[in-house]
């Protein structure tokens, strides 16, 4: 297996599926294992091509886009759905599912660089905290517990006017709602794995302790971890549209779908479509999402394995 | 068992002392100050620096950081929450009247999704696989997936601006008027259950079916007790557990979700206040409705903590 | 599982589709399409409701969203600030009356005289005001509160004294000549309180309960929900108030707004006062009015704090000006009420300047000045929009006109804290600002461009420009110059508004309104005629039965 830093460095959109295929390889039987289980259910090879699709769709946004996401035609504005522009336009003019289709980008590359920034922080603060014991981990604990008692929403509104509000900006504010879950997760993980056997063999061997904590603890934790990934990609997804609903998103003329559920919502009574359509495709990638860590959980975690199948 | 409340409430405290600190440094962060803005309020009248002093003095930003940050939290746990930097206003009683609002918008959320979420979850376990099961798993992903202020917009544009069958705005107590707080409340609530039905539901469906594949279940199965029996004694308390310990987590969404529902339907309630005084950068409204929120958070998780112990007597409080 | 994915897909499917289905229909019915339609625009323009024959009717409440959250306690006036200082309207009367065009009437002061040599203005305060307390309004009274508005640094900083010269009589004193000064003598931020109760009971209680001379008085005061006024039946003015009441009732959300506006019975409302073209265009129908008066153009404002940067050149402005297609920008967000911005002051004003000055649409003409000025390939620049104000769509448009020229725009769009930040310490790029023009436009050129001569920090302009970057030397005295005339003077105004065009100091994009949308049966609030400190005389509204 390769180890957690591999991953979290891996590029691409939404590609943690293949990668976690390609770690599995090695034992054969194992992988297909879980290529069947994960498929199982017909739910979860829905979710998964949605999200395939939606990867594609943004990767080759330029080809399928009829027109650019920045295309003004400020003489055609609002206009109702037609065989040139087959969602209308939106105020000034642009194509609504030109922009649907390059807000997939946003959607996907938020979704994923917080998911992965979080994950990062919060398992390697998890890890320290997991295997220092005593005094520094009970202050990260406590530190933790106050993070996770802020609702996340108000954490993310007040460090999203405090950056400035590009990409990085809103994926700051929503890693840092998301990152404290990944502590508790790691920190929990650590604390049982330790007591296995070969852990306590590595210690008594006398293995440096970074040595023990990333060769043998981190790839234990693996498993939960990407489950736990997978499913933060929608929320992660949501946070960022609920803060441009609150108008602290993604800046204009940037094609986001929580922006322009926002920016439609005034049009609502004329032309609803506008504020309708963009959230649809919110829900339709967070459900994808959904359904294909609950496919992972299944595949990857026994003990709930066969549980909430259908 | 007392020993464990006094122990779990100083750690409260110790969250709420961190949360104070952290909310106090951030929103010093935001780029503009609260006095400029004040001023710039009005476009009648022209500013000297003396009297941008003046009005920093006023309202005490021009001493320290630590000082200000002391007085405050000393205030605040006599109960004095200050004096809003942009309105004037006393915020502790303003907070009074608005927390009332969004707890009873959040309390009934909280309860409908803590009552409704098991029963779907139950009653889809025990159905598994039948139509019944499917619609509530399909539903249970909507509310999940769905951006909350997306279906907010949605109730508004068909049950208030189509059919004109509900208010789409404000805000009465039922003690003041209790049809027309009736009505307002619907979409509201609703927005805000969505979440906790949605989770818990699936939490308590899993958890179920987890617990009727154990042995002991099937073994009283066997028994010859009759199916429902099984199903409440056993399964039900068993399977509650995970469900319980989840209601924290809800509670946090619940309050912290006020922020959309209450800017979706214009309800002036403290997510609202705090959407308002953020923008406005009125420091102590935002350090006061955070360290508000956070004690609502931190009090209920200990509550279900003990519920928890209540429920699973294998727990122990050292 | 299919069944239960396909009965939910189908409601979502039918929900959706039902929403465009009638989509076609609304759209019709009321034909919003924006840039087509100024004709439509021009029915619904009549600053007048339907003609009514017959004397004004009692009764009614007047319901009025307001917009501002409103939080300040109102009682006291000094201490209101902002936009919540229109909420004073109903219980607090000011001296003087401010019309939108500058002209000033009497009100609690019958007359006054101004002596420009010893730098006094004298009122001659009414005889027969008292405050709903039963206490009179006098000039100790008078005095009193006036000189409490100067201890709390809010007056025009000429004012450095009253006095007390007859029993009815109050005398100011003035530091500087300054020829508006008696407007603000008519804000409902000098309202008169009484002076009795205030003492009596102390500032707190007098923050919670105003007592003034108005037409009506405070019943509640719900925060952050509605204030609701009654009638104060002791009214100076015999007659009046004809209504029973006002209502203000807060409402931020523009949706909202619209569904209140359109609502009947309870949830429904008289008046909503926006800015917001597009909204005034939602709410057009038979059964409303538009009460709109122009308040000055949005403009963008070039940072002046950095002699090296593009915008310091003159050529550079020119150009981005000759790069905007105003009459574009007018078409797809102006729903037929906004106008393109040829000049800074509008021509509602005397300051306006012959046609000659007007600025226009020219690519090519924009793309030879930015070569001449050394930047044949454009530059990176940035457009800060002022929060509420501006139209978000309209500064994403002008990005594109400008990227067209090869002028390189980011976006930013700060919450009103981040953009007073800018406003008040500098900022790079272009503020997107609305420069508003008040009735008496010498106010405008001291609020945006008074900045004290001799020190670089300053006095606080309402725009940031350093003294170190001058045309605005010039600008300075000219606008002294205007602003000290004995009288106001349209020669002397369009000397500054010549400096501001040749210069280019602020570019203006174009006029917005604004305007009061009033249903049919109200009448003679006269919300228009009034300047932004006057508002409206509660006293004189009335609604018809029908």
């Amino acid at each position: 297996m390769t180890t957690k830093t591999d991953s979290i460095n891996a590029p691409g959109l939404g590609g943690e599926v293949d990668i976690l295929e390609e770690q599995l390889l090695p034992p054969v039987n194992e992988f297909r294992r879980f290529v069947k289980v994960f498929f199982r259910r017909k739910i979860v090879l829905i979710g998964f091509i949605i999200v395939v699709l939606i990867v594609a769709m943004a990767i080759f946004a330029d080809v399928i886009a009829p027109f650019g996401p920045y295309e003004q035609d400020l003489h055609n504005v609002l206009a109702a759905p037609d065989s040139t522009h087959l969602l209308g336009t939106d105020s000034l003019g642009r194509d609504l599912l030109s922009r649907i289709i390059y807000g997939s980008r946003v959607a996907l590359s938020v979704g994923v660089i917080t998911v992965l920034l979080s994950a990062a922080v919060g398992t390697l603060i998890g890890l320290v905290a997991g295997y220092a014991e005593g005094a520094l981990q009970s202050v990260i604990m406590r530190l933790t517990d106050a993070m996770m008692a802020i609702p996340s929403l108000i954490l993310s509104l007040i460090v999203a006017s405090i950056l400035n509000r590009g990409v990085l900006g809103v994926v700051i504010a929503v890693a840092i709602t998301l990152f404290p879950g990944y502590i508790r997760l790691i920190n929990g993980q650590v604390l049982s794995v330790k007591q296995n056997d070969y852990v306590m063999a590595g210690r008594s061997m006398g293995s440096h302790k970074a040595r023990i904590m990333f060769r043998h603890i981190l790839p234990n934790c693996l498993s939960p971890l990407i489950v736990q990934m997978t499913m933060m990609m929608g929320v992660a997804i949501l946070s960022e549209a609920s803060l441009s609903f609150l108008g602290l998103g993604i800046l204009p003329p940037t094609a986001a779908w929580g922006g322009m559920c926002y920016d439609g919502y005034k049009y609502l009574m004329m032309r609803p479509l506008l504020s309708i359509a963009p959230g649809l495709a919110i829900m339709v990638l967070v459900f994808s999402f959904n359904m294909v860590g609950d496919g992972l959980r299944d595949a990857l975690d026994p003990k709930l394995r066969g549980t909430s199948s259908n | 068992m007392l020993t464990y409340i006094v122990r779990r409430l100083i750690h409260a405290f110790v969250v709420i002392v961190i949360v104070s600190i952290a909310v106090f440094i951030l929103i010093r962060l935001l780029p503009g100050d609260p006095i400029e803005m004040l001023i710039s309020q009005t476009q009648l009248t022209e500013t000297t620096p003396e009297m941008i002093e003046a009005l920093r003095h006023d309202k005490g930003l021009d001493r320290p950081l630590p000082v200000q940050y002391a007085d405050w939290f000393v205030q605040m746990i006599r109960g004095d929450f200050g004096t809003s930097i942009m309105r004037n206003f006393d915020i502790g009683k303003e907070i009074g009247n608005r927390v009332t609002v969004t707890l009873m918008i959040g309390l009934s959320a909280f309860v409908i999704g803590l009552v409704l979420g098991p029963i779907l979850g139950i009653v889809s376990a025990v159905r598994r696989g039948k139509f019944v099961d499917n619609l509530v798993t399909v539903i249970a992903n909507i509310g999940i997936t769905a951006p909350a202020f997306w279906v907010g917009i949605l109730l508004i544009f068909f049950f208030g601006v189509r059919l004109k069958l509900l208010p789409i705005y404000g805000y009465t107590l039922p003690w003041d008027d209790f049809w027309m707080s009736f009505k307002q409340s619907l979409m509201p609530i609703f927005v805000t259950a969505l979440g906790p039905i949605a989770t818990t539901a699936r939490q308590t469906r899993s958890s179920v079916l987890e617990v009727m594949s154990e042995d002991y279940i099937r073994t009283a199965w066997a028994k010859g007790l009759n199916e429902r029996k099984v199903i409440l004694r056993h399964i039900i308390k068993n399977s509650l557990l995970p469900v319980v310990t989840l209601q924290g987590t809800m509670l946090r969404m619940v309050v912290g979700g006020s922020v959309v529902v209450e800017t979706v339907f214009v309800i002036p309630g403290m997510g609202k206040m705090m959407v308002d005084a953020m923008l406005s950068h009125d420091y102590p409204v935002v350090q006061a409705v955070t360290v508000i929120m956070t004690l609502v958070v931190v009090l209920s998780s200990l509550i279900v903590d003990l519920l928890y112990g209540w429920l699973d007597p294998r727990i122990q409080y050292d | 599982m299919k069944k239960a994915v396909a009965l939910v897909l189908a409601l979502i499917l039918a929900l959706t589709l039902g929403a465009c289905g009638r989509d076609t229909k609304a759209n019709t019915q009321s034909s919003p399409v924006p840039g087509s339609s100024p004709s439509a625009a021009g029915t619904d323009n009549t600053a007048a409701p339907p003609a009514v024959s017959g004397a004004p009717e009692y009764g009614g409440v007047l319901r009025i969203v307001n917009t501002s959250e409103g939080a300040t306690p109102l009682g006291v006036p000094w201490e209101v600030i902002g936009i919540d200082v229109n909420l004073i309207t109903p219980y607090g009367e000011a001296l003087l009356l401010e019309k939108t065009s500058g002209e000033i009437e009497p009100w609690l002061a019958a007359d006054w005289k101004i002596d420009t040599t010893n730098l006094t203005v004298t009122f001659t305060l009414r005889q027969d005001v008292k405050f709903t307390d039963g206490s009179d309004f006098n000039a100790d009274v008078a005095a009193w509160n006036i000189q409490q508005a100067i201890d709390a640094g809010i007056i025009n900083p000429a004012i450095s004294g009253v006095s007390v010269t007859g029993p009815y009589e109050i005398k100011v004193q003035l530091d500087n000549w300054s020829n508006t000064i008696l407007s603000t003598f008519a804000s409902h931020s000098f309202s008169m309180i009484s002076k009795e109760a205030f003492e009596k009971n102390g500032i707190d209680w007098a923050r919670e309960n105003p007592v003034g001379t108005g037409p009506f008085k405070l019943k509640e005061y719900v925060r952050g929900e509605r204030i609701t006024y009654e009638k104060n039946e002791n009214y100076w003015q015999a007659g009046k108030p004809y209504l029973d009441g006002v209502e203000y009732v807060f409402i931020r959300d523009v949706m909202t707004q619209n569904a209140a506006v359109q609502a009947s019975g309870d949830q429904g409302v008289d008046v909503l006062n926006t800015n917001s073209a597009e909204q005034m265009i939602t709410l057009n129908s038979p059964d409303i009015y538009l009460d709109k008066m122009a308040i000055g153009p949005v403009s963008l404002v070039p940072s002046s704090n950095n002699p090296d940067s593009p915008l310091s050149k003159l050529e550079v402005r020119q150009a981005i000006s000759y790069a905007i297609d105003r009459q574009s920008l007018v078409d797809a967000r102006g729903f037929g009420i906004l106008t393109p911005a040829t000049q800074f002051i509008p021509d509602t004003w005397g300051a306006h300047l012959p046609d000659s000055y007007n600025l226009s649409y020219n690519t090519e003409k924009a793309k030879e000045l930015l070569a001449q000025a050394g930047y044949p390939n454009g530059f990176t620049t940035k457009l800060i929009a002022m929060p509420g104000m501006v139209d978000k769509d309209m500064v994403v448009a002008v990005q594109s006109m400008l990227q067209a020229v090869g002028i390189n725009v980011e976006l930013e769009f700060p919450d009103s804290g981040g953009y007073s930040n800018y406003r008040f310490n500098g900022w790079e790029g272009m503020l997107v600002q609305h420069t508003r023009s008040l009735p008496a436009i010498a106010n405008t050129f001291g609020l945006y461009f008074d900045v004290k001569k001799d020190d670089a920090t300053g006095a606080y302009s309402y725009i940031y420009m350093p003294s170190t970057w001058r045309p605005l030397e010039e600008l300075y005295n000219a606008e002294q110059a205007a602003g000290q005339a004995i009288e106001p003077d349209d020669k002397l105004l369009q000397d500054v508004h010549k400096i501001i065009m040749d210069n280019m100091i602020c570019i203006p994009l174009y006029n917005i309104y604004d305007a009061f949308i009033i249903k049919n049966n109200v009448h003679d609030t006269g919300f228009s005629q009034w300047g932004a400190g006057t508002m409206f005389l509660p006293a004189d509204a009335w609604k018809s039965s029908k």
